[in-house]
């Protein structure tokens, strides 16, 4: 990021004195750059023999102006060249490059990178914090009994919930960033953190009360980790383990991408340990296994991840591409820009240190071919429940991708920075409309506050929404007391019997079983205030 | 290095907690509000956010409805006032007539229910035929009355197609059926509860069956579902009966058979002569110790016949004297 240092070493001769203002290279000078080196073992230091830095360049005549000066040892004395001299020599020498772009971590372009990030992140709080209303079931639901931590979420309320949520999600956009920067740059890192974080399901799960935002910031902890690691003795992988074993009793869908985090531990080591990197990726794979299958054994199997469903495959995938798309398209251009090479060519000299080819295929195939998980594995069950959020987790693994890719496609030295603005805000936009057309929680107040009015600690309620009224109405109700609603004959026959004191549904006209239903008065019919959000008014029955 | 990782980092804490700070300020969970507050107590909510009117409360009341129709009301109260200075007594009933065509007197409804009572509209399907009604030709006007009845959120009771069972009207016996007229009246019931204008209570109103014997009542009943009064009309004639069991006891005892609806005199008024004074006093008397009996609506306009009270001194009198009586008359329920 630091393009104060653009182009340096090609300058003519002319501006030798420009060149030398750099310091000469000196290794210890370089320790915040050692992250940045992704594929390294140690410092690129080009050769450095005394009789080529004699060497004068072609065709030149130099005086000698800094005599005085300590840099004054690198320039040879005045004498005429003459032979061309072919491949010129830098003046000084930068550290290891990282792979895909040009770029030096110091702490002032590191310093820079945190204030950006800050920036995306406090744009990722504002798209959740646009979306509100009233709790969804499956919210209420989380607030009053589902999983082990709602006691203490419960405590916080629902704002409280879904602040803790949001928090998660920036912390998992923080530790893309960090993954991102890790495997390619800080340039990659910035560009895949921004992507991310205007996703649909970024926003939605930064605002939805339940696990998800938890179990995708242990992903991304995880993921982290791996790449932390990837220089590392195989075994310090056991530190990713807890968070990745962690994930899918938060949310169960965080399983499908297990398999894809023990290939990314493996290709992520590759590098640094040959044959090690196998290693690391079984112990992975094992342990996480191991935890997974303790988990299951001490808190049984979670529940609701294979259930077949009705929804057309088509219509999943393309709901899938609608939320995705952009994302993975972004990903699969940096896939292929990788692919065919492992860096830019900012600094051509650098090309030594890259990953081979098999290995960046290998990378590009992975991250991209994790985004289609969770859609293809809907579109096979036929199930489409909470798509738009699942499909953030195979997201957060193409994002490095996307990343990538949009530090390709701005060029070399941000050759075309339009392009990588106008990918962003082709993104925020259609995350923006897309996450307000999502995040349409039933507008309840006026149903709890005409069943707050009917209801007390006897009765029995049959609603469309238990949860949502269980949960609100939790003073003066018992949540045994809210039964669902079913339509037909199952409705037919509970209001003949009229086994209920209050009938709460959410239906466009009255049902038949109602119509002209002496047990049962009309009590009010209740419209949400956002008259274009395609919701079905309330419509509220008492025991005559 | 760490001091740097730790200022960042406590820049993004600070505008996190105070993003997350707005967003609890803003206090955007209108369900757990309602959950807490009483719907009426909360002044800062907006209108659309009120809770329709129940009337539940207003089906079975404790005390007898006073009701009145006067000339002018209840789109001015004057009228209404200055009745209630005539008799002693302020009524909370105030009929008023629409008919098939005319917007809801939505303004009515909001004086009488500001001046502590309930409108009572008797609707007349003049045009177009009840046919035309039960067949959903007429939805748009129908959605449209339901509609404007419910934005006003207040009470109302509605009388459709009264004295049905006379055929002096053209939705009478003359001219239409009794299926035809529990079509029509079932369809606009379904109507209303479709668009939400639960803040009705409707009433079933039969002329006394003495001048019409021939024609049974009970075809013309839409079921319990659809009605929550019977409303019986019937005037104290010079020539008619004379007791309020004679006059309303045949049609009550007919009526009891098929539903056990509360009844209210929905309109009467006692021809003025030698008489009026003990029928007034049989009319009062009767509805007072009648527990099935919900009050009275006294017409008081001069049609065919000079029906105002106080056009009789003796019978004013009696009627000032026993309307007094703490039976009769009570505030509707604000809410």
């Amino acid at each position: 990021m630091s393009t104060d240092q653009q182009g340096g070493g090609w300058a003519g001769p002319g501006r030798q004195d420009w060149r030398q203002q750099y310091p000469p290279y000196d290794e210890q000078s370089y320790d915040d750059g050692q992250q940045g080196q992704a594929y390294g073992r140690r410092p690129y230091i080009p050769q450095q023999q005394a009789g080529e830095r004699e060497r004068p360049l072609a065709g030149q005549q130099y005086a000698q102006p800094y005599r005085d000066e300590p840099e004054a040892e690198y320039h040879v004395p005045e004498y005429t060249v003459l032979e061309p001299e072919p491949e010129p020599e830098p003046g000084y020498v930068l550290p290891e490059v990282p792979v895909s772009s040009w770029s030096v971590d110091n702490s002032r372009s590191a310093g820079i990178s945190r204030g950006v990030l800050v920036l995306i992140l406090l744009v990722q709080a504002g798209l959740s914090y646009r979306l509100d209303g009233s709790a969804f079931a499956q919210e209420a639901k989380f607030l009053m009994s589902d999983g082990r931590v709602s006691g203490l979420v419960s405590g916080l309320g629902l704002e409280g919930a879904r602040t803790l949520s949001l928090a998660w999600a920036l912390g998992a956009t923080a530790l893309l960033f960090g993954a991102t920067r890790l495997l390619f740059n800080s340039r990659a890192g910035l560009a895949a953190a921004a992507m991310y974080s205007v996703l649909e399901s970024t926003a939605f799960t930064g605002r939805y009360a339940s696990l998800h935002s938890l179990s995708l910031f242990l992903l991304a902890t995880a993921l982290w980790l791996l790449a932390r690691t990837r220089q590392s003795h195989p075994a310090a992988v056991l530190l990713a383990v807890p968070f990745a074993a962690l994930a899918p009793f938060a949310a169960y869908s965080a399983a499908l991408y297990l398999r894809t985090m023990t290939v990314l531990a493996v290709l992520t080591a590759y590098r640094f340990r040959g044959v090690g990197a196998f290693v690391r990726g079984a112990l992975f794979a094992a342990a996480t296994g191991a935890l997974c299958f303790a988990g299951v054994a001490l808190g049984g199997r979670p529940s609701g991840w294979n259930v077949h469903g009705t929804d057309s495959a088509l219509a999943v995938l393309g709901e899938s591409a609608k939320w995705g798309g952009v994302l993975l398209l972004v990903a699969l251009i940096g896939a292929v820009g990788f692919v065919r090479r492992a860096r830019m060519g900012e600094m051509p000299w650098a090309e030594g240190s890259a990953p081979g080819a098999i290995r960046r295929s290998a990378l590009g195939l992975t991250m991209c071919a994790t985004a289609l998980i969770a859609p293809l594995y809907q579109a096979w069950l036929g199930n489409d429940s909470s798509l738009h959020i699942h499909v953030g987790f195979g997201l957060l693994f193409a994002a490095p991708m996307a990343g990538l890719g949009i530090s390709r496609m701005m060029g070399a030295h941000f050759r075309y920075p339009q392009i990588g603005i106008m990918i962003y805000v082709a993104a925020l936009v259609i995350g923006m409309a897309q996450s307000r057309e999502l995040y349409r929680p039933p507008d309840s107040a006026g149903m709890i506050g005409a069943l707050r009015e009917v209801v007390d600690a006897k009765g029995s309620y049959l609603t469309d929404d238990p949860e949502i009224s269980a949960y609100y109405l939790r003073a003066r109700t018992k949540p045994a007391q809210w039964h669902r609603a079913a339509r037909g004959t199952a409705l037919a026959d509970v209001v003949k019997k009229g086994s209920y004191d209050v009938i709460a549904l959410r239906d466009a006209s009255v049902p038949a079983a109602l119509r002209g239903n002496g047990n049962y008065r009309l009590l009010a019919v209740l419209r949400p205030s956002d008259k274009d959000g395609g919701q079905e008014p309330y419509r509220i029955w008492v025991k005559r | 290095m760490i001091r740097k990782t730790l200022l960042a980092l406590c820049v993004a804490l600070t505008c996190l907690a105070g993003g997350s700070g707005c967003g609890v300020l803003r206090g955007d969970d209108p369900a757990a509000r309602a959950a807490r507050e009483p719907a009426a107590a909360s002044s800062s909510k907006a209108p659309a956010d009120e809770l329709p009117y129940d009337v539940t409360p207003l089906l079975h009341p404790d005390k007898k409805y006073f009701g009145v129709a006067v000339d002018g009301a209840p789109s001015s109260m004057k009228p209404v006032d200055t009745f209630a200075r005539t008799v002693g007594k302020k009524p909370n009933l105030v009929g008023s007539y629409s008919s098939w065509g005319d917007g809801f007197n939505a303004k009515g409804a909001e004086n009488v229910f500001h001046d502590g009572g309930l409108m009572y509209v008797s609707w007349e399907p003049f045009k177009p035929g009840l046919d035309k009604i039960a067949d959903g030709s007429q939805d748009t006007y129908i959605k449209k009355y339901a509609k404007s009845v419910r934005e006003t959120n207040v009470p109302v009771a509605i009388s459709f197609g009264h004295e049905m069972n006379g055929h002096w009207y053209p939705w009478g016996t003359k001219d239409t059926t009794a299926a035809t007229f529990v079509k029509a009246w079932r369809h606009i019931h379904d109507v209303f509860q479709d668009v939400g204008a639960t803040n009705v209570v409707w009433a079933w109103s039969p002329n006394v069956i003495n001048p019409v014997p021939s024609v049974k009542l009970k075809p013309y009943w839409p079921g319990d579902a659809y009605v929550d009064w019977v409303g019986i009309v019937g005037y104290w004639t010079m020539t008619g009966a004379h007791t309020f069991e004679t006059l309303y006891g045949p049609t009550r005892r007919q009526i009891a058979k098929f539903t056990d609806k509360p009844v209210l005199i929905s309109e009467t008024s006692a021809e003025p002569g030698e008489r009026r004074r003990a029928d007034v006093r049989a009319l009062l008397g009767g509805v007072e110790q009648d527990d099935g009996v919900l009050g009275f609506l006294w017409f008081n306009i001069p049609k065919r016949a000079d029906w105002r009270i106080q056009s009789s001194p003796l019978a004013l009198a009696e009627f000032k004297r026993l309307i007094a009586d703490d039976a009769f008359g009570f505030e509707v329920p604000r809410s």
